[in-house]
């Protein structure tokens, strides 16, 4: 990838998240449309979509949101009232500004004719909204209040020299200049070429060039400054605003390459000084440097002056406290500490073979190092959950609207961080259940009014840390879900049979069934019986589970469990007959060796007695065909899926492993007991159990021998 | 014709970062020094800075070897670029290397 596309990238992706705060705004102001900092956020975000799509010549973007902006500015001089129909005008103006984007993100080239016609009608609408300027539609309550960052009118002053290596970051100044003149009323640009070399030390890629620039216009600093946003680090560059005085023009004059009356001219002929003011700068200029005039006074001491000066480095070159980096190069990242990790166990096994106690200390220390490594690495990916649950605020705005039902979303925990992996799979599935709860979970308002309850539905996302699982709930306060019907429906659809008998789990478990949906009416939202299956395929391959818990007549929650990392996990390695294990450190509750008094507990029942707890087992020899001698010893891992406990019986426990997660081929992809595949130090592969499916089977057999057990009885006693 | 120029170098398409190396090194197989050298731009359809500066360091070329330099026929677009970056549009070396202005509106 080119500097250029890199660049590309990160206007889309930064586009990507100033479109998600001006659809936060513009919901805000729903709320409250007066509120002058929402407007000004607003205002700002729209502003910097357009000039940083007027540095790439994105013209259809810059237009568009030209006109959103200047729609925007009446809101914020209070010549136009927020509306409602201005507000969804504006979110359709967003949603649009969102397509361009996004046209430019999958290189689609010029607009469709869809696209293009939305864009003019969108255009025309915000049209009117500009058409009388002497109609001004004020706030009510609003009396004085201050425009935040007036523009200014009058003349900026930019002095810029490229660095060497500003064509090869993928920039060309040509385009920069491009973008200020499309800001400026009048632009007066002067080259500076004083740096062009001899011709055989003329290098082509390199930049020799820098401009001096007059600007007029009613432009902000911060317009300017986000001009050269992209190659902040790849030139100097000096702004003197409309209020600058002589002395600021001393200090550009000192501080750019040129000699000072060389760069004296050249501001005089670009207009920036007069002939009488530029005598005046090199007058000024050719004065001793401050601090040499008060060390020479002895008003303070060499040190000082120095240490003030040392302050004044450090201050510049202090940076922004995040960078950006690109996912590809986190998952190369995160790929060679997987390796790191296998070759340190590797290290680790001969360690221990050897003996050698000070190898085996050296290689603790770098093991320990390596740990270290590998949990910085993993926190590196980690994104908060509310990137996706931001969008919902909107979904549920429009849905409300689309279905004629009052909603309310509350959120909580969207500080919870995820690896980015999951966040960028989740927001399907998420997005499904919210539009199914608002369609089938919530109320009409006369439903809610006649069973008493707030005629505001309730939906939620609530996202939390659960025994080191991630756990993403959605809730609603609607009708719940009714096991009669579901049973119903699930019998005409022959799913089961009429005699069968279902927990209450297993019939919410029919909701996830492919084609099952129990919707009377099919709507645009939701009901065509596709979408559960497909929510939990995707959280499913995400090594998550989903589970129902529902109460009729007071809503639902569906309870997504996921892994906090599809990478490298703290695994739990066990031995069964010849093969080896691994079980997620996570769902690891406790060990214990089965005696013989658990086994003959046992016999023939799939429970054992867990000081006084009736725990279901199941006993991986039998259930994986293991071959291989059995051990004398068995033991049982005690492990956890949302307080559901199961024992698994195994041959040996062979300790800690830290498990760098590979994929499973095709061949397993039915085999739903097991996650993924890991390398152990000795060269050996294990298979990385799926205790959530485990833990199914495992009640599941519990619950078909209860129910052969009572049929049993009930024969017997007729 | 002059004893010491070539015919034309006729460049056309993209005069950009991308074969700016290999535009340098046409002018100098085609031009050695104290060789004059005219740049024939009626087909330059898009030029971004450095294809600019190559133009410009070909100017400042014939005054360092005392050679003449022409770019003959320049295309709209290359003349609309040098507006924007506030060269003179007669693109001689002595206007391109002197401290003019360029205003735009």
């Amino acid at each position: 990838m080119d500097h250029r596309e890199e660049l590309l990238d990160t206007y889309i992706e930064e586009a990507g998240e100033l479109l998600v705060e001006m659809e936060d705004g513009l919901l805000a102001l729903e709320e409250n449309g007066s509120d002058d900092d929402l407007l000004n956020a607003v205002f700002r975000t729209a502003h910097t979509i357009k000039g940083s799509a007027g540095i790439f010549g994105f013209k259809d973007i810059v237009d568009f949101t030209h006109r959103v902006e200047s729609v925007l500015a009446r809101m914020r001089e209070h010549r136009i009232a927020f509306s409602p129909q201005l507000g969804s005008l504006l979110l359709k103006c967003h949603d649009h500004m969102a397509a361009l984007v996004e046209l430019i993100a999958k290189k689609a080239g010029s607009l469709t004719d869809e696209l293009a016609e939305r864009g003019r009608t969108l255009g025309d609408r915000l049209g009117e909204y500009l058409l009388d300027p002497a109609l001004p539609t004020p706030v009510a309550g609003a009396t004085e209040v201050q425009a935040i960052d007036p523009p200014a009118t009058n003349i900026w002053h930019i002095s810029v020299r490229f660095g060497r290596d500003v064509f090869r970051t993928g920039n060309d100044p040509l385009l920069i200049l491009r973008h200020l003149e499309s800001m400026a009323e009048h632009m007066t640009v002067v080259p500076v070429t004083d740096a062009l070399p001899n011709w055989e030390d003329f290098d082509p890629e390199s930049c020799y060039l820098g401009f001096e620039i007059n600007l007029i216009g009613p432009m902000e600093r911060a317009a300017i400054e986000q001009a050269f946003e992209f190659v902040e680090d790849h030139c100097e560059l000096e702004i003197l605003g409309p209020d600058a005085q002589l002395k600021d023009y001393v200090a550009l004059i000192e501080q750019m390459p040129e000699t000072p009356r060389r760069l004296g001219e050249i501001l005089l002929a670009c207009g920036a000084i007069s002939q009488s003011d530029l005598q005046h700068c090199l007058d000024l200029q050719a004065r001793p440097a401050l601090g040499e005039v008060v060390v020479s006074t002895g008003v303070a001491p060499q040190q000082v002056v120095d240490a003030a000066l040392q302050k004044q480095q450090t201050a510049k070159g202090r940076k922004a406290l995040s960078i950006r980096v690109q996912a590809e190069k986190l998952d190369r990242l995160i790929n060679l500490v997987g390796e790191l990790v296998s070759a340190s166990a590797t290290a680790s096994l001969f360690a221990t073979q050897s003996g050698a106690a000070d190898v085996q200390e050296a290689n603790l220390a770098v093991a320990n190092l390596v740990d270290d490594i590998r949990d910085s690495a993993l926190q590196l990916r980690m994104v908060q959950v509310g990137d996706v649950f931001n969008r919902f605020p909107r979904v549920v705005r429009d849905l409300s609207g689309e279905l004629g039902k009052q909603l309310e979303l509350s959120i909580q925990g969207a500080d919870t961080e995820l690896d980015k992996t999951v966040i960028d799979q989740i927001g399907d599935p998420l997005m499904h259940l919210v539009r199914n709860a608002i369609d089938h979970g919530i109320e009409s308002e006369r439903e809610r009014a006649a069973s008493g309850k707030n005629p505001i539905g309730q939906v939620g996302l609530n996202a939390y840390h659960d025994s080191g699982s991630i756990v993403i709930e959605v809730s609603d306060d609607g009708r719940g879900i009714d096991p009669a019907r579901i049973r119903q429906v699930a019998i005409g659809k022959g799913l089961v049979g009429a005699d069968d008998v279902l927990s209450q789990s297993d019939i919410h478990d029919l909701l996830f069934h492919p084609g099952f949906s129990s919707a009377e009416k099919i709507t645009d939202v939701s009901g065509r019986g596709v979408g559960m299956d497909v929510v939990k395929q995707n959280i499913e391959s995400l090594r998550g589970t989903v589970v129902v818990e529902s109460e009729p007549g007071h809503g639902s929650t569906f309870r997504i469990r996921l892994p906090l990392t599809l990478a490298i996990i703290d695994g739990f390695l066990i031995g069964v007959g010849s093969s080896k294990y691994v079980v997620p450190l996570d769902n690891v509750v406790e060990c214990v060796e089965l005696t013989a008094q658990h086994r003959r507990e046992s016999r023939h029942r799939n429970f054992v007695n867990l000081r006084g707890e009736a725990l279901p087992i199941l006993r991986l020899r039998d259930y994986f065909r293991a071959t291989g001698p059995s051990s004398i010893r068995e033991n049982v891992v005690v492990v956890t899926v949302e307080n559901r406990k199961v024992g698994l019986i195994v041959d040996a426990l062979l300790g800690e492993h830290q498990t760098v997660l590979k994929p499973l081929g095709g061949l397993f992809k039915r085999v739903q007991e097991l996650a993924s595949s890991t390398v152990l130090g000795s060269g050996e592969v294990a298979l990385v159990l799926n205790v959530p499916a485990l833990v199914a089977q495992a009640r599941k057999s519990e619950n078909e021998a209860l129910a052969n057990g009572c049929q049993a009885v009930a024969k017997e006693s007729r | 014709m002059n004893p010491r120029q070539h015919p034309p170098l006729v460049l056309e398409g993209n005069i950009t970062i991308d074969g700016i190396d290999e535009i340098k090194r046409l002018v100098d197989d085609r031009a050695p020094q104290a060789i004059d050298l005219v740049i024939d731009a009626s087909a330059v359809s898009r030029l971004d800075t450095a294809g600019f500066q190559l133009l410009l360091a070909c100017a400042h070329r014939s005054m360092e070897f005392d050679c003449a330099f022409e770019c003959i026929n320049p295309s709209e677009t290359l003349l609309a670029g040098m507006r924007q970056l506030g060269f003179a549009a007669d693109f001689s070396a002595r206007s391109m290397t002197a401290c003019g202005s360029q205003e735009q509106s």
